[in-house]
């Protein structure tokens, strides 16, 4: 009977959490500083989600995940403040903006691998922030663009605290729920087919090279929703936000949580968002203790805080997939 | 007259100077069981290579089905209906039995990633379909029972048959083993050979390239040999144990080592 509720369950669980419990504690608490580091916890999950998508799920190790978020910001923040654009239209403009950024990056480096691949995306980085930086007419430069508009739309203010949680937190929830139902279905099998060896794959019918454009595309996408959300929601943005460490902090989040599994990204995320804002009352070390958190983590969960086995287990078990305990014919596969 | 399912006209592979394989014809006919040996260095994995598609060749064709695939990319050559498996096992390591397998019935069913984002219409015929092949397939060879199970975790002798099972989720018209028994103890290679024969009894057209004579000689209809890149022999496995060119290819004419 539990087996029969549990599908819905959970992901009613976790809706609910996300729409209601932490908005009404956040909203109890008064702390419009609790409810920042909230808002850019959940702008790094989907960061980390759609990092995963490339890095964990298809294997391709991405050095300049950042570029594709600032695309996203660059290309929300322009279309605000110049063109007046709405923000419904802004998010997923943005999306687009660096879904063709992404394209662009994976079609010439299509037949590198491993580090080699890795060394073209950390270049590919350099550049969009070196032009995000330089290109002073087009994107104001080191000056950044302030004055982004926050979130109103039909004379609705989404602007205070809790509309824009509401906001990202639905955006969020949207792209979680894209990401997972491509990384958990059989698509996601092809992708991590690719992972595991992309030669036998292609003797397997899978089309590798339009497998690894249509990643990137779908990946940088989110992460250019992630950017148009942090333009709104800052009101300010300049290249310092999209620099090689934050794509090595978004890489740190997904390996933290399980390289290939959701959940574990989501988790990494909120870990290494949250956990340098807790600990800022014991002053400078704080970041030593985040280090040290990263160590150990790795060292005794290589994994990941919740691998890519268990989240595969428990979302095909929990959110649809269609899989069932024990052994028999049709207890596992998609229906 | 009907043409042959895999038919190879004048294949020549050249890598710089040397020629790995040189002017090689042959062809399977619909459910046949053909045996392709040859020494090491022969030009068997070239060959091979050629035929699915990894290796341009220098010169010749290939056709399947009657239809021209040299010069394809192996993913089109797969989906066209030719399985295979590899010299040296290369299962998808962590992911699970039936995940593995599935791949091979994704790539006769396709993967769009717009499909696989909606339940209900196409997208949910295609998951059905990938989950249907993927349990023929695994009850098939056997391994219904350990879907769960990550692959590295099965034994070296289920990963042979894990791999078989992920070819014939393609749905083949021809399936290309190679050299599944080696690594094998006698008695599964045993297992291994009424395996093979049970699929081809059941109309399945195979393909068994094998460095190994035993195997070959006991269970193909008929035996193409390679040596040092061109074919030496094609006919019966009796005529092949009496021929002296593959005598004088295996062991300098040893006849005992030779079958």
């Amino acid at each position: 009977m539990s087996k029969r509720i549990l599908p819905l369950a959970l992901p009613l669980v976790v809706a609910l959490a996300v729409l209601v419990l932490v908005p009404a504690l956040l909203q109890a608490s008064g702390s419009g500083y609790l409810f920042r580091v909230s808002i850019t916890a959940m702008i790094f999950a989907i960061l980390a989600a759609s990092l995963n998508f490339i890095t964990g799920v298809a294997g391709l190790l991405s050095l300049g995940h950042a570029a594709f978020y600032g695309i996203g910001a660059y290309a929300a923040a322009l279309l605000a403040t110049q063109h007046g654009v709405p923000f419904l239209l802004t998010i997923p403009l943005a999306g687009v903006a660096a879904a063709i950024g992404g394209v662009l990056v994976a079609l010439p480096t299509m037949r590198l691998v491993s580090i080699y691949f890795a060394v073209a995306t950390l270049g590919m980085g350099e550049i969009i922030h070196g032009t995000l930086l330089n290109w002073v007419d087009f994107t104001r430069g080191p000056m950044g663009i302030p004055a982004i508009p926050s979130f109103k739309v039909f004379g609705l203010d989404l602007s205070g605290n809790l509309g824009s949680y509401l906001v990202v937190a639905v955006v969020m929830l949207a792209s979680l729920w894209v990401l997972h139902r491509l990384t958990h279905s059989y698509y996601g099998n092809a992708l991590r087919a690719l992972r595991e060896d992309d030669q036998c794959a292609d003797s397997m019918g899978i089309d590798v090279v339009r497998l690894k454009g249509e990643v990137f595309a779908i990946a940088c996408f989110f992460a250019g929703v992630a950017g148009a959300l942090w333009a709104h929601t800052t009101g300010y943005i300049s290249p310092n936000d999209f620099r090689f460490g934050e794509s090595i902090l978004v890489l740190a989040m997904i390996v933290v949580g399980g390289l290939g599994s959701l959940p574990g990204a989501v988790i990494g995320a909120v870990l290494l968002i949250v956990l340098p804002e807790a600990l800022r009352p014991v002053g400078d070390v704080r970041m030593i203790v985040v280090g040290c958190v990263m160590f150990f983590s790795i060292l005794l969960l290589p994994k990941g805080l919740f691998g890519e086995v268990s989240a595969l287990n428990l979302v095909r078990s929990s959110f649809g997939g269609g899989w069932k305990a024990g052994t028999a014919r049709q207890s596992i596969g998609w229906r | 007259m009907m043409a042959a399912l895999l038919e190879i006209e004048n294949l020549t592979r050249r890598f710089g100077g040397l020629l790995a394989v040189d002017r090689v014809s042959g062809r399977v006919e619909q459910g046949e069981l053909v045996g392709l040996i040859g020494p090491n260095g022969a030009g068997k994995t070239t060959l091979f290579n050629l035929i699915s598609g990894f290796t341009p060749p220098s010169e010749g064709t290939v056709r399947f089905g009657g239809e021209t695939i040299s010069g394809l990319k192996p993913w089109r050559v797969a989906r066209r209906g030719l399985g295979r498996t590899f010299q040296n096992l290369r299962i998808f390591p962590n992911m699970t039995v039936f995940d593995n397998v599935s791949v091979g019935a994704i790539g006769a069913v396709g993967h769009s990633p717009w499909r696989s984002l909606f339940r209900g219409g196409r997208g949910e015929s295609d998951a059905k379909a990938v989950s249907e092949r993927t349990w023929a397939a695994l009850e098939r060879v056997g391994l219904a029972g350990q879907g769960h199970e990550l692959a590295a975790n099965l034994s070296y002798g289920k990963r042979k048959y894990l791999e078989i099972a992920r070819a014939l989720a393609l749905g083949p018209r021809l399936l290309i083993l190679d050299e599944p028994a080696a690594g094998l103890n006698d008695s599964e290679t045993a297992d291994l050979a009424s395996f093979i024969r049970g699929l081809h009894a059941e109309g399945m057209t195979v393909l068994l390239v094998e460095h190994d004579m035993t195997l070959v000689m006991g269970i193909c209809q008929r035996v193409m040999v390679l040596a040092s890149g061109r074919k030496i022999a094609d006919g019966t496995p009796e005529h092949i144990r009496r021929d002296p060119a593959v005598l004088e290819a295996y062991l300098g004419g040893d006849e005992e080592d030779a079958a």
